[in-house]
């Protein structure tokens, strides 16, 4: 692997070929966290994306020290690149297997969204995809809060914009997914 | 709809969920006119965002990497014979699975699942759990069991605080379920998440009574011989009326047979397991935070009671602290479980800064390492926090005469308050009508008004004031005032239902339903609801402008106050918008003639502080020096707002480094304070200071920390419990010291700064910055760059991007960086700051040019030498006249350049 201090610090200073690097780099931790995850138990275990952007992120700042200033920057990356490992593993699961709520196990406590269906990620991914065309921040806002766990004030930071703002965005998109994916 | 039309949504989006439900069916109508593909889409989104569905409302209910850890704690060892046996028991008396219709799916635990159902017979909802025994594995058979068991128990505990089960039964696939009353609400670990995230409506002391009735649930179930050994926020549950419910009794123990209970005590629980962690194979390990030392030591045999009592002490410790006990970043419950056991968690006391003395009182016997030392029994922890919410001694705590009539005025001081608040309402509302009456008249001239006339005016007044008071009145009346026990929500209650209907109910009367309404959103302001605050200023600016025109007083008076509202919000768009606001009131009094005005003396100072606050001080002085001037003539040396005015000159000059001009002007107005106040005047700390660290600046250094010292003393005594003001008082201290470049004295001072500000005022008060600033340098100068480094990168990460102080932040962790020869980071935080050139804050940009210097240094260093005499002639460039910051980097950047230049021309001597 190459110098990841490097690849951060080049990417927070905007350089978008580091930014890409740093995004593939997270891609494979978080990709490889999932899987032992998966793989290591049938009966007990659980992926619960929020905990284990938490973990790759507090890998990658372990492995490279770098201060904790930037961490809503870096978790915001590991909140899209999460969205996108869950979603390629949802793609993967729903095509040719049998009986997907066996295979993948429970779900995170208070979350009804089942992380476990392959379908309901897919629908969730395309819906997002969708309302961010139009409503871009309040789409960001979804991902951010629920691929990355960022607290309302994290989130705040993370798109300069003020608590009172992420609230509403957040409701807004809320009722606006709502209703997507229950007309489907 | 088109693109644009989607865009708008949002906005009317926004616009409508503010509304009460009957304007929002007006403001739909009045869209469905205009554009009726928008209102139909908004109307499907407002009923989406009423109905919900699968996206949850919170978007994550864990913390990190240990939230996926499942549920509970021992793993049960048994032989699966029989358990099969007893399967096929309850199988043999079931009346029949079909008896439920189970539907949407209500919760998910690591044990099973919980769902909606419906009862066919008695044609009831109920809740139904089953167990996913079909994934096979080692403890399947361990959950079942767990499962059967806390069916059983929980059946048998008949108390409101305990779900009722109805049946246990095996379904057509030989599952096991139980169906139980369905309780509809919130486990208390959403609560508090809630509540940490800002939601107001879960008051500290709707969680205390919370915490009240789970231990007097426990207080039963132990009167049963049943310990609990799981209690945490996740497994207490708030139900819609108020409710409080003790849940998941999985691994609840039975300890004494002879009790009522009946459950056959420890069938299949052979042992307990001595290490909780040890056999981790297919065994559920819980959150540990919420265990105490004894159970995390294994000590399974000695459990009793008052390991539940700890686990409310735990709870009520993540109450008061914001953060569970033991709690760090990035732990393993292995991690926390050695903590529990080995050592005590950080000290209540320290963490929870501005919690009630009984509270921290009550968690610490509660949370007491030795089991002796907690509370006997769940009754006696009860009836603690029952005194503390009525306000009687708390056992825990102090007892005594004296602490008995320290509550007595404690007790009636909030009724005080309340008392106080209504007086002011109510003197406010009269004096507005007395400024209506005079501005009427002065508007209608000297002409005597027609005698008949003046009296109709009179009597049409009289009955508006009275209409007023009666508001009032019944608003007090209706909000239970001097009955209501939950005594910090009364105040935003009443302002609440106030604020609902004074639009309706005053709408033939629209100044005093202004003036009513400029009250009320002072007072949401006061409170910090700054957007209830926002909404009723807006009102009454409307009603007053168009009542009264856009130039009178009492108009300009809103258009102040929604200035003033701005500058509290506080972001650099906010005081923008006070800045236009200020603005516009100016103009208004310049358009009316009233500049003299007291109304418009306060303007000015505001305006002031405004572009102080923006580092735009030269600005600000524009300002500040006629206000004080208008104050002086108008109103007299000793009035108040002109103690204000002048003060702030006096600062203002001192920020401007015109100390010459500062020290006169803030020894005259500490002089006149001290006059019309008196030595004990809560200002006078403040101006002590002020005056203080003008002379700091002309070379009188002794005389400056005698006034510190002096500030510091009276700080003490009129606030014996601590205050803003005293810290900054203790900060002027400070500075003093670290400017001597005394760090090795400073230090201990800055280390009591920052407790007692984290105690007084919290760390997220904007004052608090600067003192752990200050910590970082006194850590710097004493070599403990480590110390400084954490401390600086807490203070960056808290710091929001828009505080104007950020870049001298980072312009100090950039010197911490260069002092742990980190010189990649350093080089990386100057070029950061560099950004700064283009901010309007003086400040930031006066940073940038020190950052420049900092990076030529360490171009140099590198070798890079060219580029670093770019810098620093680019750095050497500003004009040190424009901005008192630059010249000391422009200074320093000269000796710099020199040097670069005996560099450049040392090759070609050679």
């Amino acid at each position: 692997m190459e110098q990841p201090k490097r690849t951060l610090e080049q990417s927070l200073a905007g350089d978008a070929h580091a930014r890409h690097a740093l995004l593939d780099s997270l891609y494979e931790s978080l990709h490889r966290l999932a899987e032992g995850r998966m793989t290591r138990e049938r009966a007990d275990h659980t992926l619960q994306p929020t905990a284990l952007v938490h973990e790759a992120y507090l890998r990658l700042m372990d492995q490279e020290e770098l201060e904790g200033y930037e961490r809503t920057h870096i978790l915001g990356l590991a909140a899209m690149t999460m969205r996108r490992v869950l979603v390629d593993h949802a793609r993967q699961k729903s095509t040719g297997k049998r009986d997907r709520r066996r295979e993948v196990g429970s779900v995170a406590e208070g979350d009804l969204v089942r992380w476990d269906d392959p379908a309901e990620i897919l629908d969730l991914d395309a819906a997002l995809s969708e309302l961010a065309r139009t409503q871009e921040r309040q789409a960001r806002v979804v991902e951010l809060r629920f691929f990355a766990g960022l607290s309302l004030e994290e989130t705040a930071e993370a798109l300069g914009v003020s608590r009172d703002t992420v609230k509403l965005d957040w409701r807004f998109a809320r009722a606006w997914l709502n209703r997507k994916l229950a007309t489907e | 709809m088109s693109e644009e039309q989607e865009l708008d949504l949002f906005n009317h989006f926004a616009r409508a969920v503010e509304l009460e439900p009957r304007e929002r069916v007006t403001y739909l109508q009045d869209l469905e006119q205009r554009s009726p593909e928008v209102a139909r889409e908004l109307a499907a989104l407002l009923a989406s965002d009423q109905a919900g569905g699968r996206v949850p409302t919170r978007p994550d209910s864990s913390s990190g990497p240990l939230a996926e850890l499942p549920q509970s704690l021992f793993s049960e060892h048994l032989e699966p014979g029989i358990l099969e046996r007893e399967l096929n028991e309850i199988a043999a008396t079931t009346t029949g699975f079909e008896r439920y219709r189970s539907s949407n799916e209500l919760g998910h635990g690591a044990m099973g699942e919980v769902h909606l159902a419906r009862d066919l017979v008695l044609h009831r909802d109920l809740a139904i759990k089953t167990i996913r025994s079909s994934t096979a594995g080692p403890d399947s058979t361990a959950r079942l069991a767990r499962f059967l068991r806390e069916a059983r128990i929980t059946a048998r505990l008949a108390h409101p605080g305990i779900v009722p089960v109805y049946d246990l039964g095996v379904d057509e696939h030989g599952e096991a379920y139980y169906t139980m009353q369905l309780v509809k609400g919130r486990e208390v670990a959403s609560l508090l998440l809630a509540r940490r995230n800002g939601d107001e409506t879960w008051s500290q002391a709707r969680l205390v009574s919370v915490l009240q009735r789970v231990c007097e649930t426990m207080a039963y179930a132990h009167s049963r011989g049943v310990l609990h050994r799981d209690l945490k926020p996740s497994n207490v549950m708030v139900g819609e009326f108020g409710e409080v419910y003790v849940m998941d009794w999985g691994i609840a123990r039975v300890t004494d047979s002879d009790t009522n209970v009946g459950v056959e005590p420890e069938r299949w629980t052979a042992e307990d397991i001595p290490d909780p962690l040890l056999t981790r194979e297919g065994v559920v390990v819980g959150t540990p935070y919420f265990m105490s030392p004894e159970q995390a030591r294994g000590e399974v045999e000695s459990l009793d009671q008052r390991t539940d009592i700890y686990a409310v002490g735990a709870m009520l410790y993540e109450l008061l602290a914001g953060k569970r006990p033991y709690q760090r970043q990035g732990d393993s419950s292995r991690e926390v479980l050695a903590r529990i056991a080995l050592g005590s968690p950080e000290p209540i006391a320290r963490v929870a800064t501005g919690a009630a003395s009984e509270l921290v009182a009550i968690c610490e016997r509660a949370m007491a390492r030795d089991p002796e030392d907690r509370y006997a029994d769940m009754n006696a922890l009860a009836a603690d926090l029952r005194a503390y919410q009525e306000d009687r001694v708390v056992r825990a705590h102090q007892t005594g005469p004296v602490a008995e009539f320290v509550k007595w005025t404690r007790r009636n001081r909030a009724v005080a308050v309340l008392a106080a608040l209504m007086l002011i309402t109510l003197l406010g509302a009269i004096t507005a009508f007395a400024l209506i009456q005079n501005a009427h008249a002065r508007r209608e001239g000297d002409l005597a008004l027609d005698a008949k006339l003046e009296a109709e005016e009179a009597v049409r007044q009289q009955i508006s004031a009275d209409r007023g008071l009666g508001f009032l009145e019944d608003l007090f009346e209706a909000g239970n005032v001097w009955r209501s026990k939950d005594r910090d929500l009364t105040v935003k209650d009443l302002l609440d239902q106030g604020s609902a209907r004074v639009v309706d109910e005053f709408r033939d009367d629209p100044l005093i339903s202004a003036r009513l309404q400029l009250t009320m959103g002072r007072t949401y302001r006061s409170q910090g609801d700054y957007p209830s605050a926002g909404r009723l200023l807006d009102r009454a600016y409307e009603l007053r402008r168009s009542a009264l025109g856009e130039v009178h007083l009492l108009t300009l008076e809103v258009l102040n106050e929604r200035g003033l509202l701005a500058k509290f919000r506080g972001s650099l768009d906010d005081l923008a918008r006070a800045e236009e606001l200020y603005l516009e009131a100016l103009a208004g009094h310049a358009r009316a003639g009233t500049e003299g005005h007291r109304e418009a003396i306060n303007v000015m100072t505001n305006l002031a502080v405004v572009y102080m606050l923006r580092g735009d001080n030269a600005q600000a002085l524009q300002y500040q020096l006629p206000a004080f001037e208008a104050a002086e003539q108008q109103l007299g040396p000793l009035d108040n707002k002109t103690l204000t005015a002048m003060n702030n000159l006096g600062n203002l000059y001192c920020v401007m480094q015109r100390y010459a001009e500062a020290e006169p002007i803030l020894r005259e107005s500490l002089n006149r304070l001290l006059e019309v106040e008196g030595r004990l005047s809560p200002r006078a700390p403040a101006a002590l200071s002020n005056l203080g660290r003008t002379l700091l600046n002309l070379d009188a250094e002794e005389e400056a920390l005698g006034l510190f010292e002096e500030a510091i003393d009276i700080g003490r005594e009129i606030w014996p419990e601590g205050s803003a003001s005293l810290c900054q008082s203790m900060r002027a201290r400070v500075r003093l010291y670290l400017q001597r470049g005394d760090a090795a004295r400073a230090l201990p001072m800055c280390k009591e700064l920052v407790e007692e500000a984290r105690r007084v005022i919290g760390e997220e008060h904007r004052y608090f910055g600067a003192y752990q600033y200050y910590l970082a340098e006194a850590y710097l100068g004493t070599n403990q760059a480590h110390e400084a480094r954490r401390e600086l990168i807490e203070l960056i990460a808290r710091t929001a991007p828009t505080d104007r102080n950020l870049p001298e932040f980072r312009y100090q962790l950039g010197r911490v960086e260069e002092a742990l020869e980190n010189w990649h980071a350093a080089d990386s935080i100057w070029t950061k700051l560099l950004d700064g050139d283009e901010s309007p804050s003086d400040l930031a940009r006066g940073v940038a040019n020190q950052a420049r210097l900092h990076l030529a240094r360490s171009r140099i260093r590198a070798g890079a030498v060219r580029e670093a005499l770019d810098l620093a002639q680019e750095c050497a460039s500003k004009d040190p006249a424009t901005l008192e910051r630059y010249a000391s980097s422009v200074s320093e950047a000269r000796t710099t350049l020199e040097a670069i230049q005996g560099q450049l021309l040392e090759p070609q001597r050679q």
